[in-house]
């Protein structure tokens, strides 16, 4: 049985490696998902209640490059995850409130030009929903959907450079 | 394209090695002598071993002990050909040193190649690092190596696409394995069982940590450095990222390594090298009194406050009616419906929502029973469904930086008048930190923390009066009376004491713990009560157990004049000793950093007065 489970989940991956290159060309990357944000150190307030003078990024090379890299997981977008991730309850709040410095941060580093930011904002606003109880899964949703809008209406004030 | 050029002009500068003027060629073995090379290499002065433990810091194989090996490796090493991992090479990992020897050997770096450090311009944010920020975070009695604060670094970055949350910080810790036992902790702290490094984030994480997880203030002292001076300071912290150092917890510490690192480009002291303790408030004290081409070498001083820092003074510049209407709101489990609520303002109503962010936040926290993640949706519904306004801040934020407060050492002088017995002189060594008399700059208010303190008395012979380990008493005071608003006054007190004032060799080891509730009964007025129980040697017949109900008020009468009166009954429950009432009252004069003058009066079976006169530093 386990051996059977073994070869299905094999050739599931061997499938999807397969068709991987044609389908991830027409897909925006989740970084949740593609990267492990949310495993991560600041994944909610009681975690890093528990650490004192932190340490973090060590040996890592995980610096943002303000390089924007759809395939990998060292560009700016991911850094902006990374930092919804780490600050989703500022941000919801900010949000609601409709200005604040961590939502200056955000949008710069989705790279976005100033005179955008409350435009973006206040389109955020209008779809937000709060309802989502666990902070990895609000951060996640809330990234989809202010990348969507980056992307979209927003797509010629906001370009990674 | 701005950037571009100021890469550009910043490697002309880099490639002269500010060579303003000529400089003698010294030799290799001058130069390897030179304290400067040393301080690169992080030799403490007069040491022959380099306190960087990571032999990935060296070039040579007995670079840690041998500067001048060292010296002659790195040269060799800068020269080197480069391979495709540019970030390998030693021009991008020691840019220090090659800034450094460049300048005082050019003629050994004249074919050496032209190496680009993707990951060095990164970090550096393409090297637009134009001042460097220390930040203080105040102290935080959950967790004892947190007691006495904490210090990092912010790298500002002259980008305007960079706000303050993505600027560089640079941080010093102990690597402590996950749920390490408490005492394993203190063991190891206290005797260098740990590593440590300097480590780097954006500094929206510390934000997260300290500001918003472990409600502790950050502190930002802008520094007025030279461009030049914030360079070196950067390219040397490069250097330091990921090296293990032997971390102790009493003078090894965050405070002694940022202090080493900032002495590196300011060149005066600022933490003493012959003191057995660092404290990171040291710095900020002698960064405050620095004078650097004849400006303040702090150039300003900003608040950060914390979650429950901008929880109270948002409640505070509430009026009224939008105070009951928050309580009404927390009251019907964070429902935000009501008349009351309906007649204030959007922006009344607003400011209510957004006090209730942080109070609702506050709790989480502290892991009240009245959070619950429904209770913040509620809001947050409810402020979505107000137009968009600016985020109140705390315009009347009147805190006080810790620079401000009294320094942290203290000896102090007393004269001491006995009603029974022959008068006496006391001399009184406190390592650090502050006590209830103390004012309350740059901490939690009315708290006492302090550790080693001794008291010496003459009274024709010299005899130890008093010895306290550690002693911490926390009033845990609220200031908005909102449920979960400070809680329990707490105490803790490790001694070597006597148990009354009448006897001449009654000193007992004693371990102390209280719990009970403070107060605040006006502006400046604390009332508390606390009942402290306490396991102690078998001493004139007290047993080894007692219990203290006691009763305090604090004041400040005026801002330089604080008294403590206090009073209560000590009851010996498993000894013969008869209980004994005893009462103190204890006034402290001045709000001079350095020096203030106390006068009390105590009964414990005997009354003595003293008149006393500290000296801190």
């Amino acid at each position: 049985m386990k051996i059977s489970l073994v070869a299905a989940a094999a050739a599931v991956v061997v499938v999807s490696l397969a068709v991987a290159p044609a389908a991830q060309a027409q897909q925006k990357l989740n970084p949740w998902k593609q990267c492990g944000i949310g495993a991560m150190i600041f994944n909610d307030n009681g975690a890093a209640a528990a650490i004192s003078n932190i340490i973090w990024d060590l040996g890592t090379t995980a610096v943002s490059s303000n390089i924007s890299s759809q395939d990998s997981c060292e560009g700016a977008k991911v850094a902006a995850a990374q930092f919804i991730n780490d600050s989703i309850v500022n941000i919801e709040e900010e949000t609601v409130v409709g200005n604040g410095q961590h939502l200056t941060a955000m949008l710069n580093m989705m790279g976005c030009e100033a005179t955008v930011h409350q435009a973006i904002i206040n389109a955020v606003r209008v779809d937000l929903d709060v309802s989502a109880v666990n902070n990895n899964a609000k951060a996640e949703a809330y990234y989809l959907q202010l990348e969507d809008k980056t992307s979209g209406q927003f797509v010629a004030q906001c370009q990674v450079i | 394209m701005w950037c571009c050029l100021r890469i550009l002009l910043l490697s002309i500068l880099l490639c002269s090695g500010f060579r303003t003027v000529a400089e003698p060629v010294k030799s290799f073995k001058e130069l390897a002598d030179e304290p400067y090379w040393r301080a690169l290499l992080h030799f403490p002065k007069g040491a022959e071993h380099s306190e960087i433990v990571d032999v990935g810091f060296f070039l040579a194989p007995d670079g840690a002990r041998n500067p001048y090996a060292e010296l002659r490796a790195t040269v060799q090493q800068l020269n080197a050909a480069v391979s495709e991992d540019l970030n390998s090479h030693a021009q991008c990992r020691f840019i220090a040193r090659f800034h450094w020897l460049k300048r005082h050997l050019p003629n050994e770096f004249t074919n050496a190649p032209a190496v680009s450090c993707p990951l060095f311009n990164s970090w550096t944010d393409q090297q637009q690092i134009s001042s460097v920020s220390a930040v203080f975070a105040s102290g935080y009695l959950g967790n004892p190596a947190s007691f006495y604060g904490h210090i990092l670094l912010k790298l500002n970055s002259s980008n305007q696409n960079k706000n303050i949350l993505q600027q560089q910080s640079l941080n010093f810790g102990a690597a402590v394995p996950d749920a390490e036992h408490p005492l394993v902790y203190i063991a190891k702290g206290l005797f260098g069982g740990y590593k440590a490094v300097f480590s780097h984030g954006l500094f929206y994480k510390n934000v997260q940590t300290y500001g918003e997880a472990e409600l502790r203030d950050l502190w930002e002292y802008q520094l007025q450095l030279e461009p030049e001076q914030v360079q070196q300071l950067v390219f040397h912290a490069w250097e330091l990222i990921g090296r293990d150092y032997k971390y102790f917890f009493l003078k090894q510490n965050c405070a002694y390594r940022m202090a080493e690192l900032l002495e590196l480009v300011i060149d005066k002291e600022l933490i003493s090298k012959r003191q057995l303790w660092a404290m990171p408030v040291t710095v900020f004290h002698r960064l405050s009194e620095i004078q650097h081409n004849d400006t303040p070498l702090v150039q300003r001083v900003i608040h950060h406050p914390s979650r429950q820092q901008r929880f109270h003074q948002r409640f505070l510049e509430l009026n009224t009616d939008q105070r009951n209407v928050a309580s009404a709101i927390i009251d019907a489990g964070f429902l935000v419906h009501s008349d009351a609520y309906a007649l204030l303002t959007a922006k009344q109503q607003s400011e209510v929502l957004e006090m209730l962010f942080d109070y609702l936040e506050f709790l989480r926290i502290n892991e009240h029973a009245l959070f619950s993640d429904d209770s913040k949706q509620r809001l947050l519904k409810a402020r979505l469904a107000l137009p968009v306004t600016e985020l109140t801040t705390s315009a009347n934020n009147n805190a006080t930086p810790p620079h401000s407060g009294t320094l942290p050492s203290m000896l102090q002088l007393s004269a001491v008048q006995k009603n029974t017995a022959n008068n006496a002189v006391q001399l009184r060594f406190r390592a650090a930190y502050y006590d209830l008399l103390t004012a309350d700059a740059g901490r939690a208010p009315y708290s006492a923390l302090s550790m080693f303190d001794v008291t010496l008395r003459y009274d024709g012979e010299v005899d130890l009066q008093r010895f306290e380990l550690l002693n911490i008493e926390n009033m845990n005071l609220g200031k908005t009376g909102l449920p979960g608003d400070g809680g329990y006054a707490w105490k803790i007190n490790i001694a070597y004491a006597p148990q009354h004032l009448a006897c001449d060799d009654c000193l007992a080891p004693q371990f102390t713990a209280g719990l009970g509730k403070a107060q605040m009964l006006a502006d400046n007025v604390l009332a508390y009560v606390l009942t402290d129980g306490s396991l102690h040697s078998n001493t004139e017949q007290t047993g080894m157990v007692s219990l203290q109900p006691r009763l305090g008020v604090v004041a400040d009468i005026t801002p330089w004049w604080r008294m403590q009166l206090e009073a209560g009954r000590r009851f010996y429950i498993s000894g013969n000793a008869e209980h004994m009432n005893w009462y103190s009252w204890q006034h402290r004069f001045g709000t001079w950093q350095g020096a203030d003058i106390r006068l009390g009066i105590q009964r414990k079976k005997e009354t003595e007065l003293t008149l006393a006169y500290s000296f801190y530093w």
